[in-house]
């Protein structure tokens, strides 16, 4: 019992740093890589290449001054950036990084848990992620944070509907909830092959659902000025890009687990091709931000209710051909 | 353990759900339904009710309050209760005595030797032999239920349906 | 272990607090949120019952209660929106027009 808490205490602090430090690094990377996307160097004044940049970007906000507005509904408005990041950080636990390892002679996971709702539970916690956002919006009083509010929740309704029957695919082709045995299916042809379908419609959702461009209208600044976080300053506001960049961790992650084979891959380490497949998805999000416009509000829900949901619907009758096809069933 | 468990999340139901009835702002109002919600979903989870437990999250908390929420900002409910309260304190007097006096009977009735009859055919072993709660409901769900089940996503439709009817601008 | 009779008397107060609401309220959508809340009430005894009766029909019944309770939820607020729009109150004393 106390060596089975131990473990447990152990990996929390280790994953939780690990994804910490990546999350950090993250913002960094990915405001590197649109500026050599759009020719210019990105931030490279602190630290070599500009390596500190996260460290310094952090001490400014902790040092910032807090304001909360006069006319806030002051307990909403301090719990909701609490309640955009602990949704963020409860989906990392049952993320399989890594196969069973023995570390010190005791087998250790990768992973915090392996529940057998594994999915629903990934759905259900990130479902509530959108509470912090619509309560920022609220709280704030301001017009641009209701509207961003609105704009957030409508939008992250609609797209909830397609990823959930864009995942029912891989369900169907795994024949579980658990991530694990999600994983150990995909020992031989990893599920992009036969879900490529379900794979393009769960990421479309997925950046909608983590308001990335082209789906920030929430946050959009050309009408917004920043959406739900506008009266948002020093660690609250800290705390709204911590969820964010964390759930792009998160899905990234998820990705990986149901389409890119998880930590499976020749030669190099399990936890390794984990997170090289991991960075890669971030890479694909960056990338995509630094090439599509925003759409236009009619444009995102026609995309979600007229386009993706049919999509998925159908994604959902072909994929029984398609294992009858690639010998499953 | 399980009995401290319990304890707490009871305490917790009732504090929010009386948060529930007895704030004056609409949108507090939904933030305690919001951990009724939350509480239910950890009650199913002592009970060995983790789907359900994932779907309370899912539908209710991350689906239904959702809406509530959207409609609540979008009609800006803020000072709707403060227009002739007191115009019911009869009505008020009477609803909680009869609810009272409901919860009291309730509870009588529960009291002591309440589970009676045969046992069903899911003692936990069973559960433990199908893979796992979802699978086990699932075995019930599409043998015996199975009809109902397709009953459920005809009204599904007809929500859908008749919630594009009813907000539509003008009917043509 | 918690003796099964517990979650029955939860759920019987949680659902008189429900009830309460539904009666003291004047705002339509807190009444609508006090009837999710006996809903939920109605839920947990169901799954307690499943659990003492080594039945998985109480959860099934839960699983129904929850479409069904989208379901309604989906129309009752779009009835509270079109009402809004037309009467610009959810007080629930104004909505009076079939009164008579």
């Amino acid at each position: 019992m106390t060596e089975f808490v131990t473990i447990m205490i152990v990996k929390m602090v280790v994953i939780f740093a690990a994804v910490m430090g990546t999350m950090t690094y993250i913002t960094l990377a990915e405001r590197k890589i649109l500026g050599y996307m759009q020719i210019r160097p990105g931030p490279n004044r602190v630290g070599p290449w500009g390596l500190l940049q996260p460290i310094a970007d952090g001490i400014k906000l902790f040092l910032k001054e807090d304001i909360i507005p006069d006319k806030a509904s002051k307990a909403v408005f301090v719990i909701a950036p609490a309640m955009a990041l602990i949704p963020a950080v409860m989906t990392i636990a049952v993320v399989p990084f890594g196969p069973t390892v023995t570390i010190l002679g005791r087998p250790v996971d990768i992973y915090m848990a392996d529940l057998n709702i594994g999915i629903l539970y990934i759905f259900a916690v990130s479902s509530i992620g959108v509470y912090g956002i619509v309560l920022a919006g609220w709280a704030s009083e301001s017009k641009y944070s209701l509207l961003g509010g609105l704009r957030a929740s409508a939008q992250m309704i609609s797209y909830e509907l397609s990823m959930g029957f864009a995942i029912v695919g891989v369900i169907m082709m795994s024949q579980s909830l658990s991530m694990v045995k999600i994983i150990e299916a995909q020992q031989g042809v990893w599920f992009i092959v036969p879900q490529l379908f379900g794979f393009i419609i769960y990421i479309t959702a997925a950046m909608a659902e983590l308001n990335r461009t082209p789906f920030d209208l929430p946050e959009g600044e050309s009408e917004l000025v920043a959406g739900y976080f506008t009266e948002y300053s020093s660690m609250k506001y800290a705390m709204f890009m911590l969820a964010e960049y964390i759930n792009i961790i998160t899905v990234s992650g998820i990705v990986t687990t149901l389409y890119l084979g998880g930590w499976s891959g020749p030669v190099l380490p399990p936890l390794l091709w984990f997170v090289i497949k991991l960075l890669a998805v971030v890479f694909f999000m960056i990338w995509v931000r630094a090439t599509v416009p925003r759409l236009r509000y009619d444009q995102l829900m026609t995309l979600g209710w007229k386009v993706l949901l049919p999509a998925s619907i159908v994604n959902i009758l072909l994929t029984p051909i398609i294992m009858k096809i690639f010998g499953y069933l | 353990m399980e009995l401290i468990l319990f304890y707490i999340f009871g305490g917790i139901a009732i504090i929010a759900s009386l948060g529930l009835v007895t704030g004056k702002n609409p949108v507090h109002s939904a933030l305690f339904m919001v951990v009724v919600f939350f509480v239910v979903a950890a009650l199913f989870v002592l009970l060995g009710a983790e789907f359900l437990a994932a779907a309370q999250i899912l539908v209710y908390a991350g689906a239904i309050m959702v809406l509530f929420l959207f409609v609540i900002m979008l009609l800006r409910l803020q000072k709707e209760e403060l227009r002739n309260t007191s115009r019911h304190a009869f009505q008020k007097f009477f609803g909680i005595v009869l609810s009272l006096v409901f919860a009291f009977q309730v509870i009588m009735i529960f009291r002591g030797g309440f589970f009676k009859g045969a046992k069903g055919n899911f003692p936990p072993d069973a559960v433990k032999g199908f893979g796992g709660n979802t699978e086990a409901v699932a075995a019930v769900l599409f043998t015996d239920y199975l009809f109902p089940f397709e009953l459920t996503s005809a009204i599904l439709l007809m929500a859908m349906v008749g919630a594009v009817v009813l907000t539509k601008k003008e009917l043509k | 272990m918690v003796p099964q009779e517990h979650y029955l008397v939860l759920s019987a107060i949680l659902f008189a607090i429900g009830a309460i609401g539904v009666l003291v309220r004047r705002n339509a959508i807190v009444i609508f949120m006090c009837i999710e809340l006996m809903l939920n009430a109605v839920n947990v005894s169901l799954v307690a019952f499943s659990k003492q009766m080594n039945s998985m029909d109480g959860q099934v019944f839960v699983f129904f209660i929850m479409t069904v309770a989208a379901a309604e939820a989906a129309i009752g607020l779009a009835i509270m929106v079109s009402l809004f729009r037309n009467k610009e109150t959810l007080n629930v004393d104004e909505i009076n027009l079939m009164k008579w």
